[in-house]
């Protein structure tokens, strides 16, 4: 066999299986701790063990068969009756155990696709419908995407059901109705209405090129149209749906027939406030529908525990579909069913529950005092609410659910941060969610903790604990960087640092404009955070640098596909800083016609398929009349730029600087022949891995670019606390944030830098040639924005810190760091106390995110080999935990090669 | 009749493949043939309103739309209030 890339550096003396600030045992290393969850929990958690993803056409179908029919309809009244009807026909279905009811759809991992938003990838391969939908560029980022092979995910077809997009399982009997209902959105889809309009953007060929090369790799307009945002429970936890519905009528005595002074959209507050009371309507049916089963399977039990607590679920269930809810169990169950209601009126990924520790504590604090509740129960609930979580699917594309969100749908609870009067938010609730999320270890909910130097130390060493059980969670984010950045971004819209106060996180690490509103409960007052922005999921979303690197190496042509991407520059590359001024045009180039043609996609989508529901919950959409389309939602300004792949771009900058400029060893020419040559090595899909330790010599290797790989490989890396690699992230990050603020939002505002890669990182170095930092052809990308790239950072963690901490987080959404750790150096009290030292000290440092996954690689490595053996084995990728046998080969060896912590 | 698990109301259906039999508290594969006795759950094959054209689609009879809408024997209708038991 070739030699592969590890035994190549072996043989040139640098190792890499080195051991970084500490020395690991040479056996597997389990996590350290480990807490059983109740009895319940275990048996529902091994229930959802044994699922797989299915879907079914029930919500299309009754959407559709109204929607055909009121083609007459004032559209968001037509969307909002559409909606009603599919919200009161879903089938209902309790599982045996539950007490936080209610499923997405009648299966325990239940998902069901939208035609409305796109119908042409998920019918058969050999459908017309199909072929046409895989011309369009966007359907190349499926070809470099992979789900995992395991767990819940339906990867092939088996008996009478049918593999979709790699993921979904579907009854046989129910394909013929998928296929025809897909037939009916045919031209009317927002992916096919989108698509129509976009062509007529100047430049737009470039923005086709630009998805087939997976420059970029992700439409969000007719794949995911909202999320990464807050959700608001507030209007149902303080009126009910009655009172939504009272509120809505008397909004509607009040504007009907009225501009008010606003001759464009003054009048469509009549229809919103119509279109609202349907929705809520339809939402009261499906909690209704819920009720009655409950009712029924109370009739039928015979055992007497289960028969009470059918009765139990239908009484909650009848109060909340009508009331506030009075108890703590209640308000769960109403934030749960609004938040699957939310879900169900969109596609959606990264809508996140926000502070619901903040938000459940007035609920809490009454019936502990009154005795109505005890924290062994809260405790139970907090762990059910897991499966429920983890439970949520989104049906999308390969692309969309593979290759960005490795599967996850990001519904993230934060923690912490501060209250309206800046002080400590931290309350005995958030304590029993961290160790409920212990107990109860599944993906979902990750947890944010919002890092405050107020918070208590005991609640930040508890964080810790469940770091070490090896969930992934909680990740840390900086408040008051956080803060600095909404009062920053949306100070024109109003933002003031104390309504900054309330953020969360939204997605997996997004920080989102949220708001405080007073909540009363039995005569007391409270005020609780929610969202109150517009989805950032949203605008330029995801653009390669190490890609647009390339491009401007080879002339503006993908030397991979032989496509033209951009228009050849022909410039002299005859300095660093030409080459940086042409990177600069051709990411400018880049972001320009993907916001323009994703303007159009969500414009298309606010005309037809607007938020109603979700408007309803969010301020000020019930006090305006104005829906998200016609920026109802206090802050608008939520479009933004993301980028993937800025360490691998760093670290090339820097060894082009360093070799070709300021050394002159080599000739741009030269390096570039050998980036094409991918340095001898065979292509990663050939060698089957995406880890660049597993990378083969091709058989015919001559070793010509061997002396040239290795310098490029000892060339300055980001990581180190080495200011000649730091200085050009600086420069990007200078560039970079104010660059974002040139491009315009279909809302009229500016977009702004979001720096977190996700999953993208693997599909997108699928398609990039060898980089100039050494990296092969194919390999995935340095994780996240500013994980060092693997075994490169050998200065220990502080180094690492430092070189993140070098530019100022607060002028960006976010930025993302994530530290992999050997559990035998964080072991014990001591090794907590470790822990909240290193994370405290990158935040004193203004750095904005730090996450830690704390597993033994070699236990990584075992579970590639027998997955068998590791169907409950979590690990954070990104901004999120997800089971390692449920996420795409190439994120799981990259995760593997990620340098390990063996002592901090 | 036999009837599979699937098309009955006993059955709690876990996922495309599988469920619960409520009665036994078992997993039992959703296409097993259900013992005897267990009851048929309302669904689009079993209601007079449905017409179906080819296999596993048709059209609603009782649908409201002039040309009548589509519709697929194995949908659950046990919130259709227009389902009419044969």
């Amino acid at each position: 066999m070739a030699k592969t890339f590890k035994e190549v550096m072996a043989e040139a003396g640098i190792s890499m299986d080195f051991q970084a600030c500490g020395s690991a045992p040479d056996s597997i290393v389990d996590r350290e701790i480990r807490i059983e969850p109740h009895k319940r929990v275990k048996k529902l958690k091994a229930l959802f063990m044994q699922t797989l993803s299915s879907a079914n056409n029930e919500f299309p179908y009754w959407y559709t068969r109204e929607y055909m029919k009121l083609d007459t309809e004032i559209p968001v009244v037509r969307r909002a009756k559409a909606l009603k009807r599919a919200f009161s026909n879903l089938t209902p279905v309790i599982y045996p155990g539950e007490k936080l009811v209610m499923h997405k759809a009648p299966y325990f991992r239940g998902s069901f696709p939208m035609p409305w938003l796109s119908e042409g990838f998920y019918v058969a391969k050999e459908d017309e419908l199909y072929q046409e939908a895989m011309k369009r560029g966007s359907a190349s980022a499926d070809e470099h995407s992979k789900f995992g092979q395991g767990g819940g995910n339906v990867v092939a077809s088996f008996g009478k059901v049918v593999s979709i997009a790699g993921k979904f399982g579907m009854r046989q009997e129910e394909i013929p109705a998928l296929v025809k209902l897909a037939k009916m959105w045919v031209g009317k889809s927002v992916d096919d209405l989108g698509s129509k309009y976009e062509q007529m953007v100047p430049n737009y060929e470039t923005k086709e090129a630009i998805m087939r090369s997976i420059v970029c790799m992700f439409d969000s307009g007719y794949t995911l149209p909202q999320g990464r945002e807050v959700i608001n429970y507030y209007y149902p936890l303080e009126y009910g749906f009655d009172g939504i519905i009272k509120i809505a009528r008397e909004m509607k005595d009040k504007v009907a027939g009225r501009a008010d002074g606003d001759g464009m959209v003054g009048m469509n507050r009549l229809y919103n406030y119509e279109a609202v009371i349907h929705v809520v309507e339809g939402v009261q049916n499906w909690i209704l529908n819920y009720a009655r089963e409950a009712r029924r399977l109370e009739s039928i039990e015979k055992d007497p525990v289960q028969r009470g607590e059918y009765a139990e679920i239908a009484q909650c269930l009848e109060w909340i579909a009508h009331n506030p809810p009075r108890t703590f169990r209640e308000a769960f169950q109403m934030i749960e069913t609004v938040h699957l209601a939310v879900l169900n009126e969109d596609a959606i990924s990264g809508l996140s529950p926000g502070r619901i520790g903040q938000v459940l504590y007035p609920y809490f604090e009454q019936d502990m005092a009154a005795g109505r509740i005890t924290e062994d129960e809260v405790m139970e609930l907090l762990e059910l609410d897991r499966i429920v979580k983890t439970s949520i699917d989104c049906f999308a594309s390969m692309g969309v659910v593979g290759g960005v969100l490795s599967g996850n749908t990001f519904n993230t609870v934060s923690i912490g941060g501060l209250d309206r009067e800046g002080k400590s938010a931290a309350n005995r609730l958030e304590y029993l969610i961290l160790k409920a999320a212990a107990a109860n270890a599944m993906p979902q909910s990750t947890i944010a903790l919002l890092y405050d130097e107020k918070l208590p130390e005991d609640f930040l060493l508890l964080a810790a604990e469940v770091i070490k059980t090896g969930a992934g969670y909680p990740a840390f984010m900086n408040a008051p960087v956080a803060q600095e950045f909404l009062v920053g971004h949306y100070g024109p819209e109003g933002m003031t640092v104390e309504e900054a106060r309330a953020w969360a996180i939204g997605g997996c690490l997004e920080t989102s404009a949220c708001c405080w509103k007073p909540l009363h409960l039995n005569g007391k007052e409270y005020f609780i955070p929610g969202g109150c922005g517009q989805p950032t999921s949203v605008g330029v979303h995801f653009v390669s640098m190490p890609k647009i690197l390339e491009l401007v190496l080879t002339n503006g042509t993908d030397k991979r596909t032989g496509e033209r991407v951009f228009r050849a520059h022909d410039r002299a590359l005859d300095s660093y800083e030409a080459i940086w001024e042409q990177f600069k045009l051709y990411w400018q180039e880049a972001c320009d016609v993907l916001a323009l043609t994703n303007n159009i996609q969500h414009d298309v989508w606010r005309k037809n398929n607007m938020g109603v529901f979700q408007s309803m919950l969010k301020p000020d959409c019930l006090d305006t009349g104005h829906l998200i389309n016609e920026l109802g939602y206090r802050y608008n300004a939520t479009f933004n730029v993301e980028s993937t792949g800025t360490v691998t771009c760093v670290n090339s900058l820097a060894a082009i600087k360093k070799l070709v400029f300021d050394d002159k060893s080599v000739t741009l020419e030269k390096l570039t022949e050998a980036m094409l040559a991918n340095f001898g090595f065979k292509t990663a899909h050939e060698v089957n891995s995406f880890s660049i330790a597993d990378q083969q010599k091709l058989e015919s290797d001559t070793g010509k670019w061997d002396k040239l790989h290795f310098m490029c490989l000892q060339a300055p890396k980001y990581g180190n606390d080495d200011p000649y690699a730091d200085r050009i992230l600086q420069d990007w990050e200078t560039f970079f944030c104010p660059d974002c603020y040139n491009y315009e939002s279909l809302y009229g505002h500016p977009m702004y830098a979001c720096q977190i890669s996700v999953s993208t990182h693997g599909a997108m170095g699928s398609a990039t040639l060898a980089s100039p930092d050494g990296r092969l052809a194919g390999t995935t990308f340095a994780d996240a924005s500013l994980s060092a790239y693997p075994g490169t950072d050998r200065n220990g963690p502080f180094a690492l810190m430092n070189s993140a901490a070098c530019w100022d987080h607060a002028q960006s959404q976010n930025s993302q760091l994530n530290i992999k750790i050997h559990p035998s150096a964080i072991k014990g009290p001591e090794g907590s106390r470790k822990l909240i030292e290193l994370t405290r000290a990158y935040m004193r440092k203004g750095g904005f995110h730090v996450q830690y996954n704390v597993v033994d690689s070699k236990m990584l490595r075992d579970a590639q080999e027998h997955p068998e053996n590791y169907r409950d084995l979590m690990v954070r990728v990104a901004g999120f935990t997800q089971y390692w046998v449920e996420i795409g080969k190439s994120v799981q060896d990259e995760l593997i090669a990620r340098t390990e912590y063996e002592g901090i | 009749m036999k009837l599979e698990y699937r098309d009955t109301r006993e059955f709690v259906p876990v996922d495309v493949d599988k469920g619960l039999d409520r009665l036994t508290g078992t997993m039992v594969k959703a296409d097993a043939i259900a013992p005897e006795g267990y009851t048929r759950l309302p669904k689009c094959k079993f209601c007079s309103n449905y017409s179906e054209t080819d296999a596993n689609i048709g059209t609603c009879e009782a649908s409201s739309q002039p040309s009548k809408f589509m519709a697929y024997g194995d949908m659950t209708a046990v919130t259709c209030e227009m389902f009419n038991n044969i």
